[in-house]
């Protein structure tokens, strides 16, 4: 991997990220007077004018934009006005909650893709190939939201089974992870699918079906090894992805994790807190991306970014 | 993608093409018009008026009454899903519309503009690909209050950078290619040659990219209207509906089941009706085999 690739990777993303700031800084500077928001119903006007003025909120938007990006980079989000504790400390404690909830999610749509995936691509063309296909496209279109409740509805009321929502037990984590899961495994496992027939089609399947290697053996060792670089690269790719849909199936099953949190921040009108929120994950999202590009070099020699 | 030739030497005894309804094209376009027929005479086709409420018919089950039940302020399940739908389409095509007439401008603007603004454009594409699209329009609905319009607003605003990302990926290759160069050197204007030259050779693209775009756009409207800050109450919209008959959802199964299904009928219906599209119109996307 060329320094340079990844020299000009890594600026872009500061770009971004730099962008990303403008961005967020400037939308909560829409939403009104944030002084008005925090001061309490019988504040005067004097006592909103010592807030502002200690908020640094009397001076001008340039002044204002320097001062929320240097704190930011020193990891001062401010200070949510609901919980009255730095953002950043809210957000750093729900994210290993995201994370567990966006792994077992993950293995979960990968338990689930990689064999449905293989398996469509041996049966070609069957009812189970058509099936799998009509599945995963039912998937897809269905709103992430209503995917949660109807599990809710038939996993933890109509048979009791799994706590409805929650945070603890591993339980818990049961009906959520189905949830996300199966939000990327449709995708996973179309890739695993196309994947594995363009592989099953390549010669060295051919010779090794005709020097007599057992079919399980051709398909699981010698066709699956071959098509692991897009395999590897979307399961990559969902995992970024994940953290989106994380949004609202922690909404759904009151999952205390970063989408939760931001939602409810949004909700409270807290804007420190979704300030801080939006960034991390826009941060976490890019970043994530940028790891994938290098991993994807690493994988395949073939790839080179140096010259297109 | 893989050996062509396979394929075909395969795909020709099996397939009997020529007597056969085209399922895949029908089916789902047959039930959409049937969905936008229902939005257009909503007024005559509804039962009920969808914002009639009744006490007395609290949460009534599926039956000859109320096909579809009744909701927790005793208003007709059926009734307001037909006129749901006219927010779900209206939301659909016209923020995708948007999104594209934005998208295609700027990708052709940073196509041929100089490197800066290109940089730029691009950079901000990356950041809309990046966050998640749930909760960018979380927070600028929160911020600027929700209303029809706003959720068309916002969603155009997160969709056009894919529009940008395609027309800018073709345009930069069209621009190399003999026959713009050729209209260039005759002293063609930049506007007929976007208009003449490139334009043409994007439309297929676009439209596929736009009827896949549709269906998430329609998907993301019930997101942000069942999280509280999509087209407001009165209104009758699919996620509303979710939203409002979740609390009770042990009492009644059909409050929140017979939405969903109308949202990931509709939505699967414009993706199948996207990937016929897309093998017919768009040879550069392989074929979903």
């Amino acid at each position: 991997m060329s320094i340079r690739f990844l020299l000009s990777r890594l600026t872009q993303v500061v770009l971004t990220i730099l962008l990303l700031s403008v961005i967020v800084f400037g939308l909560a500077r829409l939403t009104g007077d944030p002084v008005a928001l925090m001061a309490p119903a019988e504040a005067t006007q004097e006592d909103m004018d010592r807030l502002r003025t200690s908020l640094g909120l009397d001076q001008s938007l340039a002044v204002q934009y320097w001062r929320f990006v240097s704190n930011a980079a020193m990891g001062d989000f401010g200070t949510s006005i609901r919980w009255n504790e730095p953002a950043a400390d809210i957000i750093l404690e729900r994210f290993p909650a995201t994370l567990l909830l966006a792994s077992t999610s993950m293995l979960f749509g990968v338990l689930l893709a990689l064999p449905v995936g293989i398996l469509s691509a041996v049966r070609r063309d069957t009812w189970f190939d058509n099936f799998g296909k009509v599945v995963s496209l039912a998937g897809q279109s269905m709103p992430t939201f209503w995917i949660g409740i109807m599990l809710i509805l038939v996993f933890a009321l109509y048979l009791p089974i799994f706590p409805t929502s929650g945070y603890g037990t591993g339980w818990h984590l049961v009906l959520p992870s189905i949830a996300l899961g199966g939000y990327v495994a449709a995708a996973i496992m179309r890739v695993t699918r196309s994947a594995m027939l363009d592989a099953l089609e390549a010669d060295y399947v051919r010779t090794a079906r005709s020097k007599g290697a057992p079919e399980r053996r051709i398909i699981l060792i010698h066709a699956l090894k071959n098509a692991a670089i897009p395999i590897v690269t979307i399961i990559a790719l969902q995992s970024a992805t994940i953290l989106r849909g994380a949004v609202v199936t922690e909404t759904v099953f009151a999952w205390p994790g970063v989408g939760k949190i931001a939602v409810d921040a949004v909700t409270a009108r807290d804007f420190p807190l979704v300030q801080a929120a939006v960034l991390f994950m826009g941060c976490v999202f890019l970043l994530m991306n940028l790891l994938i590009d290098m991993l994807y070099v690493v994988l395949d020699p073939r790839i080179s970014y140096a010259r297109r | 993608m893989s050996g062509g030739i396979g394929d075909t030497v395969r795909a020709l005894p099996e397939k009997k093409r020529t007597r056969q309804i085209p399922w895949r094209l029908v089916l789902p376009a047959g039930f959409l018009l049937l969905v936008l027929f229902a939005a257009v005479f909503a007024d005559f086709i509804a039962p009920y008026p969808p914002g009639q409420q009744n006490l007395a018919n609290f949460m009534v089950p599926p039956g000859p009454e109320h096909w579809l039940g009744t909701d927790t302020l005793g208003r007709d399940v059926f009734s307001r899903l037909i006129y749901g739908s006219r927010v779900s389409l209206l939301v659909g095509v016209s923020s995708v519309g948007l999104a594209m007439t934005i998208g295609v401008l700027l990708g052709v603007i940073s196509a041929m503009a100089g490197q800066v603004l290109g940089e730029v454009i691009m950079r901000l594409t990356d950041l809309l690909l990046a966050l998640p699209p749930v909760l960018v329009a979380l927070a600028i609905a929160a911020t600027v209050g929700p209303s029809l319009m706003n959720v068309v607003l916002i969603i155009a605003l997160i969709y056009w950078a894919q529009f940008a990302r395609m027309v800018r990926g073709e345009a930069l290759t069209l621009r190399e290619r003999d026959y713009v160069q050729a209209a260039y050197a005759i002293g063609s204007g930049p506007i007929r040659l976007l208009w003449r030259h490139l334009l043409p050779n994007l439309v297929n693209t676009i439209i596929v990219l736009a009827t896949l775009q549709v269906a998430s756009a329609v998907l993301l409207e019930s997101t942000l209207s069942f999280l509280g800050v999509g087209v407001p109450p009165p209104t009758a919209t699919w996620g509303t509906m979710v939203a409002d008959g979740r609390p009770y959802v042990e009492l009644g199964w059909w409050t929140v089941t017979f939405p969903g299904i109308a949202i990931m009928l509709v939505v699967l219906s414009i993706n199948l009706l996207g990937d016929v599209l897309r093998d017919r119109l768009d040879p550069k996307f392989t074929r979903n085999r």
